[in-house]
Formats: structure tokens, C-alpha cells, sequence
């Protein structure tokens, strides 16, 4: 069965067992990989205790799994996600990340893991030729980057770890694999936490099994010379993912003051891509396989004669524009910070802003510390969410939970309690419809809407009128639907990254997977099989009891900008929501 | 066709340019960025070069040359005029036009990028200046 090892790794932790899950050649068929497979994998492992099972209930299922393309020489396919109940939810979570660690888990000879139960003691799931669980009560405490350091030694282990905030259970904590590699988003540290699993760590020697070589040899030439001659990926490489600060500030795209105002020229240059390449670059680096090298370098902040992974735009935007902070040098500090103690830099500056914006209100005493004018105590912030310590424990649960404690909704920046990402949906309203009816809450990532809007990516089959514009509701449903079906094939389940494969279409997603599995995909069918994916994350959430009722946009959406790029622009989320129900239903 | 000829091409578009020349935020932006920079238009053919190299006229930060030139250009920006005109009147998805071909970008993406900082002033600067010169006709119904 070329693409897979034709095997899942299966460690209950409670009662130490270990063994491995096989899966018929049609259901990696029918679901294809990624977290599409995880979905069906964890409605068959719950089964009945789908519907009321605390996410931090030993038996939620953590659940890592690559793609068919993971693994292989392809550029701009390192991807594996991480999906589990997510404690920050409630519902369905997941969170994607590239570097090496997918490559290598199909390298020990699996195609994921499920680790579910809980140890006694701290431990680290050691996945090579022997899998084995050795209790580390050493590491508990330490830092993601001193873990790392002491379970890769010398050896050349690739690292999934967790920071203090896992331990701790803050609810939006991520996993770290390796260095500056995140699965950032809904709380999946705080998952592996819970199950007093401190790392996983994997080594191995197989090759993805590819069916025709010649094929694949052409097929990855031919996405590299695409990928050369892409002016977006040119500029990913040359300036990361902050390259996109500048003409996202055009379009009225970045959160600023909170998402309050359109505009700020003068902190956008602090921040933006040349500032960043002139003050803080000290090099890129790629995940497996990939030609892009998106990510950054920077000096590192504790000991700046050495090298440490940089600030993405999500992070920069975090903690510089939403913050209204313009200290570029800060906001790579905050992004170490949150690297080491293992906390999602999105979700952490949403709650930090909304704290801000409450006590600006006078709805939060205890707040006061924090403010737009003082944006060093970003840091010591920080430090007390990982630990849960003074106001840090309210933080920890994240912005719809700290605006419920003090009866302050209307400044709440979730949708179904997942921290909006950085990107506005009034500059771009058919994204903003993709938040409201993404299955793990505001997602920017598990769909194609945000490249399409953006004019970054073209697909044959998603129609983009002649007159596109980001800034009108009408038409936009049925782009959204197709783009989160296809997304499901493309993103979430087949090892492509969002960025990776800007410039490749449906076509290369077809020519890829024929030549890495032998098997010839229809496009009806990979939208087939993006829906089934859709559908089955849904169904989990209702199953939840988060329903479409649930499908809302945070209130400052609805208030239009004065100034910028989207100024005078909001969704018509009940247009929106409307057309989009009638093409789901 | 927005434009009928190249003069009038050359009194809109190149004259936005020369506001920018000496526009105090932006002209020095453009200075700094020390490139040449050609716009080849079609429909109707036309040709804006702006060089920040060699001495500007006095009152502008750099040189807007209009029609062909020798000057070895860092970036070569290539669209039809209309696609122009929307353009600097904000109404292009400028990721998407390059995207779909509607512009096509040659030279380094550095040289490229540093023409963003500009854009967002010369957006506003357009329809001033379409109206200065006569050609509110041109604009939007809603400006």
C-alpha cells in the first residue's frame, strides 16, 4: 500500500500497552489521512462516550497522523497533525505542524500514533525499533528546548515535547516538536499533560513507499520549478511568513489595538518584513523535503550569540500590532517564551488583548498591570500563564472563559471558544464565514479561503469571478464550502502545507497521490472525501451538542473600521450563513 | 479602454507618479529603495520608468520618465492600462492580480516588495489628482 506503512502505533499509558492498529486499504481510502483519518479513528475508538467525554478524561484519544504525501521528497509536504477533544472547546481539535517529525514517525514504520490513558509518572514514548515508555520525572518542569536538548542528545530522535504550560493544563498549551515547530492551537498540550506525557520521540530508517519513481521524480521537479517561479513563495522565502504584514495592513487584513483600529503605518513598518530582515534575521531554515524555508532565525534572546527559531506573522501580529507594540525585538522574545513554556502564541495574545480591552473598561481590576502603553509585561505575563500563577490562572483558560468570569461577552475574540487567528474577516468576509463555521472554532488553516481571498492560490474548480473582491458577503458561501472541502483533502489530510502548496492546484494534488500511492483520485472524489471529512468533524461536534447554532463571529466584526484597507466593511454573516446552509444541507 | 491614448495615460498615471516624486512620505520611501522601476502598459501602449539613480528635477525625490528608455530596469511591472487604473484606485487584489497574470512582477522580490510601503499614500493621492487635472470622470461613483 504505497504512502502508508500500512500501520497505526497504539500506547495506552495506563496500563502500559503497547501495540499497533491496522486499517483496511479502503478506509485510508475513504478518509485519506491526516486529521481526516484521526476524525474517523476517534469516533471509532469513543464510540458512545463521543458525546460527554472530558477532554482531559484519560481515555481522549491523542492522536498524531501524517498524510499519504508526508514523507516523501516532495517540497511543501512535511505536514502531521495532532488531534484530540480539545480541553479549550470542548469539541473537535486539531492542530497541524511541518518540520521532520511526520517524516520521521513513517520513517519507524507507522502512519500515526494513538496515545490514550494516563502514566503514573511523568513519561517519554520512545518510537524507534523497540517502542518503549520510560518514566522521566527529570524533565517534568523543563522548558521545551531543554527537553528536546536532553531526550535528542547526540542521537537524532525527532521531538514532540510539551512545556510547563502543558504540564499545568492551560487550555490553549501546544506542543513543540524539535525547535520552533508548533501544534499551536486548541490545547493539544494540554491533552499530552494530562496523560503525564512529557515527549514523544521517534527514530527511524523506512522510506515512504512510493508506487511509480519516474513519475514522482518528474512530478517533483516540475513542483519545484512551480514553486521557483512563484513570486508568493519567492517572498516566503525571503522574508517568512511576515513577508505578508504589509500588503495584509493594505488590505485592512491585520488586528490592531485589539482589532479595534484599520491602520497603523508607522508600527507595521516597525514590524514588518524589512525591519525584521534588517534588525532581527539571522538565517532560515525548512522542514523536510521543502525548497521554501519559510522559517526564521533569530538571535536567541537568552543568549543572543546563538541561533533560535524566529516569530511567524501570526506571532508577530500577536504580539506586536494587536498589542499595539511595536518592539520587534519583544514580540521574538514572546515568541521564544511561548516556544519554551509550550503555550500557542495566538490564543495567548487574543487573551492578553481581551484582558487589556477589559481593563481599558474597567471590567477587570486585577488587569491593570496590563495595558496598550506597557507592553513588557507581555514577558512576566507569560511566565504566570505557563504556571497558572495570580492572574495568570484566569489567563490560562483563554479569552471566552475570562469574558464569561467577568460578564464581559461583547469582547469576546472566539468562535466556539478558539482565539480568532490574525487575519480580518472585514478586509476578507468569505474568511470570516470560514471562522464562523469551522469545525475547531476560527480556523485560518483547514480550508483554501484565506489563499483564495488573499490572491495567492487558483484552483480549476473553485470560481473566482472576474470582479473578486475580499470585501463583499455575496458569492462567497459557495467559495467557502468548496474551499473547506477541497482544504480537507489538501491541508488537513493529504501532508501538503498551506504554504508549501500556494502555488499547486488540484491537478498536483491528483498527479502526487498517483504517483506516491498508485491510485488515481477524480477530483468528484477528492471533494468527496473533503466533505466526508467536513461532515465527520461535525457530526463529532453535535454530537457534543455544539451545533450550527454555535457558527457566530465575535461582535467587533460587525463594528467597521474608520480607517484602512476595510474601511466601511462587515460580513453579512446572516447572508452568509444562510447561502452556506442551503449548499450544506 | 479607460485611456484613449498614451498622453492621456502619461497625464494620470505618470503625473501620479510625479506627485509621488514629491510627496514628502512617499518620495523619499521611493528614493531610499535606490531602483528603477519600469511599468509597460498596453492597450494603449505606454512605458513609466521611475529612476531614483540619477538627479531628479529640482522639488521631486526621484526621476519619472515617460516612453522608452535605456535604463536597465530592477523591476519590470507589466499590465494593461485599465488593469492600471483600478489599481491605483485601490480596487485590484494586487496578490490576485499577479496570480491570474493580470500583472506580471519581473526582477528580485526585494526590489518588489519595497514598493508596498508606497502604495497605500498613492491610493489616496489619485483621485486628488484625477480631479486636479480634469479627469474626475474617471473616477468611481462613489468618490
Amino acid at each position: 500500500m504505497s504512502g502508508y506503512l500500512g500501520k497505526i502505533l497504539y500506547v495506552d499509558l495506563s496500563k502500559e500497552f503497547i501495540s499497533t492498529y491496522t486499517l483496511k486499504p479502503e478506509t485510508y481510502r475513504e478518509w485519506l489521512g491526516g486529521s481526516g483519518l484521526s476524525a474517523y479513528l476517534m469516533d471509532n475508538l469513543l464510540k458512545d462516550k463521543l458525546g460527554f467525554l472530558d477532554p482531559f478524561d484519560p481515555e481522549n484519544p491523542l492522536i498524531f497522523m501524517t498524510g499519504p504525501l508526508t514523507g516523501t521528497y516532495l517540497t511543501g509536504s512535511s505536514r502531521v497533525s495532532v488531534s484530540a477533544l480539545s480541553p479549550l472547546t470542548g469539541i473537535w481539535g486539531e492542530s497541524h505542524a511541518g518540520g521532520f517529525l511526520g517524516k520521521e514517525i513513517k520513517a519507524a514504520g507507522y502512519d500515526g500514533i494513538i496515545v490514550t490513558g494516563r502514566a503514573k509518572q511523568p513519561v517519554v514514548l520512545y518510537i524507534e525499533e523497540e517502542i518503549c515508555l520510560k518514566e522521566t520525572p527529570e524533565l517534568w518542569g523543563l522548558d521545551t528546548y531543554e527537553t528536546y536538548d536532553r531526550i535528542r542528545g547526540n542521537g537524532s530522535y525527532q521531538v514532540a515535547a510539551i512545556g510547563p504550560a502543558g504540564e499545568n493544563q492551560v487550555l490553549y498549551a501546544s506542543i513543540i516538536h524539535n525547535k520552533g515547530h508548533a501544534f499551536g492551537r486548541t490545547g493539544m498540550g494540554a491533552v499530552m499533560g494530562s496523560k503525564n506525557l512529557k515527549a514523544i520521540a521517534v527514530k527511524g530508517e523506512q522510506k515512504t513507499p512510493v508506487k511509480d519513481e519516474i513519475a514522482f521524480s518528474k512530478l517533483r521537479r516540475d513542483l519545484l520549478e512551480k514553486s521557483k517561479n512563484s513570486l508568493a513563495i519567492q517572498m516566503l522565502t525571503s522574508f517568512g511568513t511576515n513577508g505578508t504584514l504589509e500588503i495584509g495592513h493594505l488590505s485592512g487584513d491585520v488586528p490592531i489595538k485589539g482589532w479595534q483600529e484599520g491602520e497603523w503605518d508607522e508600527g507595521v513598518e516597525s514590524l514588518g518584513a524589512f525591519s525584521y530582515n534588517e534588525k532581527i534575521l539571522k538565517g532560515n531554515r525548512s522542514c523536510f523535503a521543502c525548497s521554501v524555508a519559510c522559517k526564521r532565525d533569530v538571535a536567541d534572546p537568552i543568549n543572543p550569540n546563538k541561533k533560535a527559531p524566529g516569530p511567524e506573522y501570526e506571532t508577530v501580529a500577536g504580539f506586536g500590532t494587536l498589542l499595539f507594540n511595536r518592539d520587534l525585538e519583544l514580540v521574538a522574545s514572546a515568541n521564544d517564551l511561548c516556544n519554551r513554556l509550550g503555550l500557542d502564541t495566538i490564543s495567548a495574545s487574543s487573551t492578553i488583548a481581551t484582558a487589556i480591552r477589559m481593563s481599558e473598561d474597567g471590567l477587570w481590576d486585577e488587569s491593570n498591570e496590563l495595558s496598550w502603553d506597557n507592553p513588557h509585561v507581555i514577558l512576566t505575563i507569560l511566565e504566570k500563564i505557563a504556571a497558572r500563577e495570580d492572574i495568570g490562572d484566569i489567563l490560562a483558560d483563554g479569552t471566552s472563559r475570562l469574558v464569561a468570569r467577568f460578564n464581559a461577552r461583547h469582547l469576546d475574540l472566539t468562535v466556539k471558544n478558539l482565539e480568532v487567528p490574525y487575519h480580518d474577516p472585514r478586509a476578507y468576509h468569505g474568511l470570516g464565514l470560514a471562522y464562523a463555521t469551522g469545525n475547531r472554532g476560527a480556523c485560518h488553516v483547514s480550508c483554501l479561503t484565506l489563499n483564495i481571498e488573499l490572491g495567492a492560490s487558483i484552483y480549476q474548480s473553485i470560481d473566482i469571478p472576474d470582479d473578486f473582491q475580499g470585501q463583499t458577503s455575496v458569492g462567497k458561501a459557495k467559495l467557502v464550502k468548496e474551499a473547506q472541502d477541497l482544504g480537507s483533502v489538501f491541508l488537513a489530510a493529504s501532508g501538503f502545507c498551506q504554504l508549501g502548496s500556494i502555488p499547486f492546484d488540484e491537478s498536483d494534488l491528483q498527479s502526487a497521490l498517483a504517483a506516491v500511492t498508485g491510485k488515481e483520485y477524480s477530483l468528484e472524489e477528492l471533494r468527496s472525501i473533503g466533505e466526508r471529512i467536513w461532515q465527520k468533524k461535525r457530526e463529532i461536534n453535535e454530537t457534543r451538542k455544539v451545533d450550527k447554532s454555535a457558527d457566530k463571529l465575535p461582535d467587533i466584526f460587525f463594528r467597521a473600521q474608520e480607517n484602512g484597507g476595510a474601511k466601511g466593511s462587515t460580513p453579512d454573516i446572516d447572508l452568509l450563513l444562510k447561502e452556506y446552509w442551503q449548499l450544506r444541507e | 479602454m479607460v485611456f484613449n491614448d498614451a498622453s492621456e495615460l502619461y497625464k494620470c498615471i505618470g503625473g501620479l507618479f510625479v506627485k509621488g516624486a514629491q510627496h514628502e512620505a512617499m518620495g523619499p520611501k521611493v528614493k531610499a529603495s535606490n531602483i528603477i522601476i519600469r511599468f509597460n502598459y498596453t492597450q494603449p501602449e505606454a512605458s513609466l520608468t521611475i529612476d531614483t539613480q540619477s538627479t531628479p528635477p529640482e522639488g521631486q525625490y526621484f526621476n519619472v520618465i515617460h516612453g522608452d528608455n535605456d535604463l536597465k530596469a530592477d523591476v519590470v511591472m507589466s499590465m494593461t492600462s485599465d488593469i492600471a487604473h483600478q489599481f491605483w484606485l485601490g480596487k485590484v487584489n494586487l496578490t490576485l492580480a499577479l496570480s491570474r497574470g493580470q500583472m506580471v512582477a519581473q526582477g528580485p522580490i526585494q526590489s518588489i516588495m519595497r514598493l508596498l510601503p508606497v502604495i497605500k499614500p498613492a491610493y489616496e493621492l489619485y483621485p486628488q489628482h484625477l480631479q486636479e487635472i480634469g479627469f474626475d470622470h474617471l473616477l468611481p461613483e462613489e468618490n
